[in-house]
């Protein structure tokens, strides 16, 4: 098991006809394309619009895939290519080097450079998003900060992570989800009624 | 089912650690609830945000990527793939299959109609009803007969004997039978395909076990 099996699924459904779990193949991708796409194109809206363009482009490629490799794996070539012709059609030079996606996933050059193209809004919101985030798993309980955190940043499967902390899966499961709850709440806390809570897409 | 465990089912689908049962129920929840699919961004913010990632937001969500590209997709009528070439190929199969199943059947029925209608004759007349050896029956049984009521006198045999001749009830000659079989053949599509007319002026004996007819009804079935 692993992202690949939920976002199998979730491709299967957008091949049955159900955009709307090409929704949530988007919600869950849209901050690693744009990411991603940060590394050809440095101004973030611009990014944002090419990501867009990606995930049309793969809503439509959709029923050309069989899964032969991961979801993921797929959209970032896309996403890729989709920056690349970006770049061509604006007679720009890439900005960086081509990249292979393992480079672009542990990669955070970039970060630095990026603050400098970011709206004062834009800025002051993702800052605050971070910073709430951070104080929010600071506050959690060690099994679920410990747990969270090796999902999160290392990655690992709930049964690697059941390994390392010398528990049952379930019991990985239900902190991770505990963990994620309770940063959820004080990001509501924070921006109460955004973020998805209080908003229904037209 | 409470909604916390709905979303402890949600953030186990978002890890694809949800196993595929259970997967089923919480996608097709949260393709009806606009609500779970928030919580399940907000779950990749939380990610996007402890890994320092760019976060695709904005003060209002409906300016985010996934809103702009679901504003996109909204006009356009949803993609469905096709089926892979080789299940096209076993349903054209079975189609085939199918239909040949269906005109068997078909000649089957036919050929069923066909000897209801050469039966019904001979049991109003001079034929013995279900199929019950004329030697067996009585004198004023035969009577009986003839109303359509038929009296077996001694223990019957199974309805699918057929009976055999004593004498007393001629059997119509072979040609006749061989004329029958043969206008038969040609009515019924199941019989149609096989040599049948070869095998009947082989002279073979085909008077066991068919339905005896006198001439008049064998021209009537030409």
């Amino acid at each position: 098991m692993g992202a690949e099996t939920g976002d199998l699924e979730l491709v299967q459904r957008v091949q049955r006809g159900e955009k709307a779990a090409f929704d949530m193949l988007v919600r869950k991708y849209q901050h690693k394309v744009v990411k991603l796409v940060m590394r050809y194109l440095r101004d973030p809206a611009d990014a944002e619009d090419v990501a867009q363009e990606a995930f049309i482009k793969a809503y439509r490629a959709l029923p050309q895939f069989r899964g032969d490799s991961a979801f993921y794996t797929w959209l970032y070539r896309i996403a890729i290519n989709t920056a690349k012709n970006a770049l061509v059609s604006r007679d720009r030079s890439p900005v960086e080097y081509d990249l292979d996606l393992q480079s672009v996933e542990e990669s955070h050059a970039m970060q630095g450079r990026l603050a400098d193209t970011e709206t004062p809004e834009r800025l002051l919101m993702t800052e605050e998003i971070r910073s709430t985030v951070n104080k929010a798993i600071d506050a959690l309980p060690e099994d679920l900060r410990t747990a969270i955190v090796l999902r999160e940043l290392e990655g690992l499967s709930y049964e690697e992570i059941a390994l390392a902390m010398e528990c049952p899966v379930g019991t990985v499961r239900s902190r991770i989800f505990r963990a994620r709850e309770a940063i959820d709440r004080r990001l509501s806390e924070v921006f109460e009624g955004g973020l998805g809570r209080a908003e229904v897409l037209g | 089912m409470n909604e916390q465990e709905h979303s402890s089912q949600l953030s186990a689908l978002f890890d694809g650690e949800l196993p595929l049962e259970q997967s089923e129920l919480v996608i097709r929840r949260a393709m009806k609830d606009p609500q779970l699919r928030f919580t399940w961004g907000r779950y990749a913010l939380i990610g996007a945000a402890m890994r320092n990632e760019p976060l695709a937001v904005h003060t209002r969500l409906r300016d985010d990527v996934a809103a702009r590209v679901a504003a996109r997709l909204s006009s356009e009528t949803p993609v469905v793939a096709s089926p892979a070439r080789g299940t096209q190929g076993e349903n054209r199969f079975q189609f085939a299959r199918g239909a040949w199943g269906m005109a068997i059947a078909a000649s089957v029925a036919v050929a069923s109609l066909l000897v209801m209608r050469i039966q019904a004759p001979q049991a109003a007349g001079t034929l013995v009803a279900a199929n019950v050896p004329a030697a067996t029956l009585a004198p004023a049984a035969l009577d009986a007969v003839t109303a359509a009521t038929p009296v077996a006198v001694e223990e019957p045999l199974p309805s699918y004997t057929t009976p055999v001749s004593d004498g007393t009830n001629a059997q119509p000659s072979n040609g006749l039978l061989v004329n029958y079989v043969v206008a038969h053949s040609e009515t019924t599509s199941a019989v149609r395909f096989s040599p049948l007319s070869t095998v009947m002026s082989a002279g073979n004996d085909l008077t066991q076990g068919t339905v005896e007819m006198t001439e008049a009804e064998i021209g009537a079935h030409r």
